[in-house]
């Protein structure tokens, strides 16, 4: 090839990636606007009114929080002491364990009282074998149900969970997740605010509960975290459910739930067979699925997200748990879309299809992959010295500065909606996160995704992975 | 940079369009200002948030001591405490000459409303209207901003200023969403005929969530005395029928109940399960058959409501659907629930099948005089819809199956009787299994009755085998009309000897513990099971005719026939009731006492589903149908009586046969509706 042929693909790739630029910052730049908007309204909205009034309500619905836990000795008492804190009436704890190696289920029988008691099962749903259902001898926990099951991952645990919960609602959530004493409250709102559609799922902010200050299972002071990956963390997820996710609800094309905080419409999801037990992003793909569900059958529903912040939990303080962190959720990013790729760009799906969809694919799932092909790219192009050092500055200076930004607006609109960090230096170290982050911890997040796409696309054997909770009553 | 031909000239078509890089520069630049704005803002913001808060909390610091003085002034009070007082009250109207503080004033007062009670609370809501505080709720009902209207009515609302009731009240229908709630709450709140305004008007939808809150206005008013909630389920809104459904299950007020039976057939799920929650709350036993007919295409919620109401309303003549609906539901919890209804309804009807092991076999009665053989069994099937008229005739070694047919309007949506279905013959162990439990009841029954009565010793044969737990109680006249969706499997039993009357005429005792005639017998034509029993009401009698009881010898219904019986205790233990009357009346087969299964369905439904009813009998009717048809001809209804002769006269000239001749005794096998009535296989040789 000639080197004017060779020059024009170079410039064309320059073409690419800035095009790919100037969509995601425009995709951006509207998720901040409809994120601002739908904060705004949720602001207004919520002014008024006293929710607390109604918990005790006759037409109240059940809810069944569901936490599995597996090798959580350490803080399972504590966290179902929180569980069963809740302000509302009509909610049943269940935990599942599944088939811990430690001692999660003796701590549990020991500090609850609990009874084995007898509970149908029905022998056709698809689960690890359940060795037994236990009940609390004593009133006052008469709202903890524990099952203890075979171990069968997360998705088989939440599955149990739902089949043998026998109320409206289910909350799949992680067991060392802390949920503030109104969250079912919000649930329950979010699910039944609606006259016209049916709400099949509602989601949640989560936020970070390290270095905070729980006494009790109950959130005593809001501390920003000491550790830097926590940190970094904390940022991450300010801009991620603040904005982006705030910004897909507001035009009712969620198609992630977090795992540590989400609820279902039991009947829908028990219809669409639970979650998928072989996949590790469970938590978007059984969105994937409800929606889909209600789409092909020409229903009217919808998926709710609530931005209060509701649920706190632990995030990884440790690099290899991170990464193994990051590196699940790329390899059940693939899975779901791989798995769904009939959607993809399907007008059939409407805005699913059209928009959401196509943002998971090319900025969730495709970005990170660009990212490190193109930082290898540059430095190919640099050794070869073809590298447009022009061009480069210019994208670069451009794509910080976008980065800086966006990451400033979330942390204003944390500011105006929640104002939970009040100390003038916390909100400092935040903000020098964002500056920092694009050197020093999105490339460990580009990294894991990396990892994640390389071991799904070579088969290579990966789970869960694990993580070393400290535990809220030690943090 | 030297530009060579090769290097453009081919290309120029493919020439990539240039990139001004001074632009992405500009950009970045943008970027880097916007970010160093909100930099500035956030700061600029936390400082305002903090300041605000800082005033808000100096100015309540301020306000509370006035308040609280206000609140808890004595009027005896000295003097000098009357003049502090008034000095006070010139103090706070200076003090509200300020908007923010009018605010604060209005927040601290909203705020203390909720921590105080009896005659503070009243004078906190007066002081809030003597200041003229609630002028300014008034002037936010005229904002622009649907937040200030809503906040406004709110504070009217919390506040309890009656007086904004007409105010509020054209906001209920309002198109902003957010200020139609809050209208709604505020109206049902401040006056009592608040509701009834809202139930009457209300256009929008209600949702859940509102409901709930409406309630709660509701349930936290003192002596409220509520309206007749029945008279908002004919609305037009739908909301408003679920959520007078819902007020009148709170409030108990179960005078509804045509309307609430007849939302059982609303389009709205939610609708169906309030109205099924008002009739298992108040016991409609009126609704036992619509509920029935809505379960198949109900969801999970839905049936579950429907088997709690049937258990509360029902009782043993719904044991067959609810055994259909425990062995043929595709939902676990369903089945579950269905045999838990019925062994409520029935205990002991539903008895455990999953995880049992068989116990070990006892050897089989020898004596062929007595011990019927057993060559074919049921599984699984017991639940009987309806029955069916025409009798077919069974090779004695052929087993049957009674899987449904896609229901075919010619054939009513019976099952269509195969005859190709699988024999399964029953083992040696089952039937001796059978035989000794069969007889330890017997022996109870018989300790029971007291020493004087016979022992029944081995003389059991003439006892059906049923397998699957089959209670005896079930063999009831069911009127369901489900339609059929289950195979049935089943066995014959039939005595050795040739004799039949060995097997079974010897055991009509005239004790009452050994009264069979609770079990409904079969022929050929009922007519002459029925003997002396109403059309009308076609109910089996005790009294068992001497047909009967040789038929009894010959045909005993292998369980679920549909019926109602006399006494609905002897459904409920039914082995311990008689099995054969101990006197039995001689009645000779009349045909216009005969039974009719149509005049079981008609004597419960309306006329329109009645004509309907009618109109299937020329398809499957028979002469006792025809008698059935002439007493409809003194029907009150016109309509009834014209489709009763139309149906009577395409009958008589439908029928071949004359309707006295009587079937010869042997085998023949009914689809009984959904089941099937077995014959000994001597019987079936004879033929």
């Amino acid at each position: 090839m000639n080197s004017g042929a060779f020059d024009i693909l170079l410039e064309y790739i320059n073409i690419v990636f800035l095009v790919f630029t100037l969509v995601l910052f425009l995709l951006f730049t509207a998720m901040g606007y409809l994120s601002s908007r739908s904060s705004i309204h949720y602001r207004n909205k919520n002014s008024v009114g006293d929710i607390s009034r109604i918990m005790a309500s006759p037409l109240s619905p059940s809810i069944t929080i569901i936490a599995p836990a597996y090798n959580e000795g350490l803080t399972i008492v504590e966290n179902i002491r929180s569980l069963l804190s809740l302000h509302y009436v009509n909610y049943e704890v269940m935990v599942v364990n599944d088939g811990s190696k430690d001692d999660t289920l003796q701590k549990m029988i020991d500090a609850y009282d609990l009874q084995r008691v007898e509970r149908e099962i029905d022998p056709q749903w698809r689960s690890k074998p359940i060795r037994g259902v236990y009940k609390s001898r004593q009133r006052s926990f008469s709202k903890l149900t524990v099952v203890d099951k075979e171990n069968g991952g997360k998705s088989d645990a939440l599955n149990t969970g739902i089949q043998l919960s026998e109320s409206k609602y289910v909350g799949c959530i992680d067991v060392d997740c802390l949920l503030l004493p109104d969250a079912l409250l919000h649930v329950v709102k979010a699910f039944y605010q609606r006259s016209r559609k049916r709400v099949i799922a509602v989601g949640g902010v989560i936020r970070v509960a390290n270095s905070c200050r729980i006494d009790g299972g109950v959130l005593e002071e809001i501390r920003l975290p000491k550790n830097w990956l926590a940190r970094f963390q904390l940022l991450e997820y300010t801009r991620s459910f603040l904005l982006g996710r705030m910004a897909w609800g507001r035009i009712d094309s969620l198609l992630i739930i977090s795992g540590a905080f989400g609820f279902f419409d039991r009947e829908i999801a028990m219809e669409i067979g639970g979650y998928d037990t072989g996949t590790v992003g469970e938590d978007m793909e059984i969105v994937f699925r409800m929606r889909r569900y209600m789409h092909e059958r020409d229903l009217p529903y919808t998926v709710e997200y609530i931005p209060d912040p509701l649920c706190w939990t632990e995030v990884p303080e440790d690099l290899k748990i991170l990464v193994n962190q990051r590196d699940r959720w790329s390899r059940g990013n693939l899975e779901t879309l791989f798995r769904h790729k009939d959607m993809f760009f399907n007008p059939k799906f409407g805005r699913l299809g059209m928009l959401s969809y196509p943002y998971w694919f090319f900025y969730e799932w495709l970005a990170p992959i660009l990212e490190f092909l193109g930082f290898f790219s540059i430095l190919l192009f640099a050794y070869l010295g073809i590298l447009n050092w022009s061009f480069f500055l210019a994208i670069t200076v451009m794509v910080y500065a976008f980065a800086i930004m966006f990451s400033f607006y979330a942390v204003l609109w944390d500011v105006w909606s929640y104002n939970q960090y009040t100390r003038t230096k916390d909100i400092l170290i935040l903000l020098f996160c964002a500056l920092i982050e694009p050197f020093t911890f999105h490339p460990i997040v580009v990294w894991s995704a990396v990892r994640g796409n390389y071991k799904k696309l070579f088969k290579i054997n990966s789970g869960w992975g694990s993580q070393v909770r400290k535990g809220f009553a030690k943090a | 940079m030297t530009q060579t031909f090769w290097t453009y000239r081919p290309l120029p078509l493919f020439q990539a369009p240039e990139i001004h890089t001074n632009l992405l520069w500009d950009l970045g630049i943008l970027f880097g200002s916007i970010s160093l704005a909100y930099f500035g803002f956030i700061f600029l913001m936390r400082n305002r948030l903090s300041a605000r808060k800082a005033a808000v909390r100096q100015h309540k610091r301020e306000l509370a001591p006035m308040i609280s003085n206000f609140l808890f002034y004595d009027p005896e009070t000295e003097a000098e405490g009357r003049e502090a007082y008034i000095t006070m009250k010139i103090e706070i109207r200076e003090l509200l000459k300020n908007p923010f503080n009018r605010r604060i004033l209005s927040e601290v007062l909203m705020d203390l409303k909720t921590d105080v009670s009896g005659s503070a609370r009243v004078k906190l809501l007066r002081l809030y209207r003597d200041l003229g505080l609630h002028q300014d709720a008034y002037t936010k009902l005229k904002s622009w901003r649907w937040e200030r209207v809503s906040q406004g009515i709110r504070e009217l609302t919390e506040m309890e200023v009656e007086k904004a009731y007409t105010l509020i009240r054209p906001f209920v229908n309002d198109k902003r969403g957010v200020i139609r709630k809050q209208a709604q709450l505020a109206t049902v709140s401040l006056r009592e005929e608040g509701l009834s305004f809202f139930m009457d008007t209300a256009r929008y939808s209600i949702s859940e969530w509102q409901q709930i809150k409406l309630l709660e206005i509701l349930r936290q008013r003192e002596d409220y005395n509520p309206p007749r909630f029945r008279d908002w389920l004919t609305s037009e809104n739908r909301d408003v029928v679920l959520f007078a459904l819902r007020l009148i299950r709170h409030y108990n007020q179960n005078d509804a109940e045509p309307a609430i039976i007849r939302l059982l057939q609303h389009r709205n799920t939610m609708v169906k399960m309030a109205a099924a929650e008002c009739i298992r709350d108040f016991r409609f036993k009126a609704a036992r058959d619509p509920l029935k007919v809505i379960f198949r295409k109900s969801g999970e919620a839905l049936k579950l409501l429907i088997l709690e109401a049937l258990s509360s309303i029902g009782d043993a003549h719904d044991l067959p659907i609810l055994q259909q609906i425990s062995e043929q539901d595709g939902n676990f919890v369903v089945r579950s629930k269905a045999r838990s209804v019925m062994n409520t309804l029935v205990p002991g009807s539903a008895l455990p099948v999953a995880g049992i092991d068989p116990l070990e076999p006892v050897a089989p009665q020898e004596n062929p005089k007595e011990e019927p053989q057993v060559l074919q069994t049921f599984q699984g099937q017991t639940e009987i819809n309806e029955l069916e008229v025409q009798a077919e005739e069974i090779p004695a070694t052929e087993g049957f199956n009674l899987k449904p047919t896609p229901s075919a309007p010619e054939d009513n949506g019976l099952p269509e009787l195969s005859e190709q279905g699988a024999h399964i013959p029953m083992d040696d162990w089952d039937e001796a299994l059978f035989d000794f439990c069969l007889k330890q009841e017997l022996r109870a029954i018989m300790t029971q009755a007291g020493p004087s009565e016979e022992d029944p010793g081995d003389d059991i044969a003439f006892i059906p085998y049923i397998v699957e737990d089959e209670p005896e109680e079930e063999t009831s006249l069911q009127s369901d009309r489900e339609p059929a969706l289950i195979e049935v499997d089943y066995q014959v039993v039939v005595p050795e000897t040739g004799n039949p009357s060995e097997g079974y005429h010897h055991e009509t005792r005239t004790s009452s513990a050994f009264d069979l005639s609770f079990i409904p017998l079969v022929t050929e034509d009922s007519a002459e099971m029925a003997g002396s029993h109403q059309a009308s009401e076609p109910r089996w009698s005790r009294q068992a005719t001497d047909f009967e009881i040789q038929e009894a010898e010959t045909l005993v219904p292998a369980f679920g026939l549909t019926g109602e019986p006399e006494d609905e205790t002897s459904f409920s233990e039914p082995i311990k009731t008689e099995y054969f009357t101990a006197q039995p009346e001689k009645t000779a087969p009349n045909q216009e006492g005969t039974f009719c299964i149509f005049s079981e369905f008609i004597r419960e439904y309306d006329t329109e589903s009645k004509l309907i009813l009618l109109s299937e009998i020329p398809a499957v009717g028979g002469p006792k149908e025809a008698a059935f048809l002439r007493g409809l001809l003194e029907d009150q209804d016109a309509r009834i009586r014209e489709k009763a002769a139309a149906v009577l006269e395409e009958l008589n000239g439908a029928q071949v046969g004359p309707e006295e001749t009587k079937p010869a005794r042997g085998l023949q096998l009914r689809n009984f509706g959904r089941f099937r009535l077995w014959r000994p296989k001597k019987e079936r040789t004879h033929e």
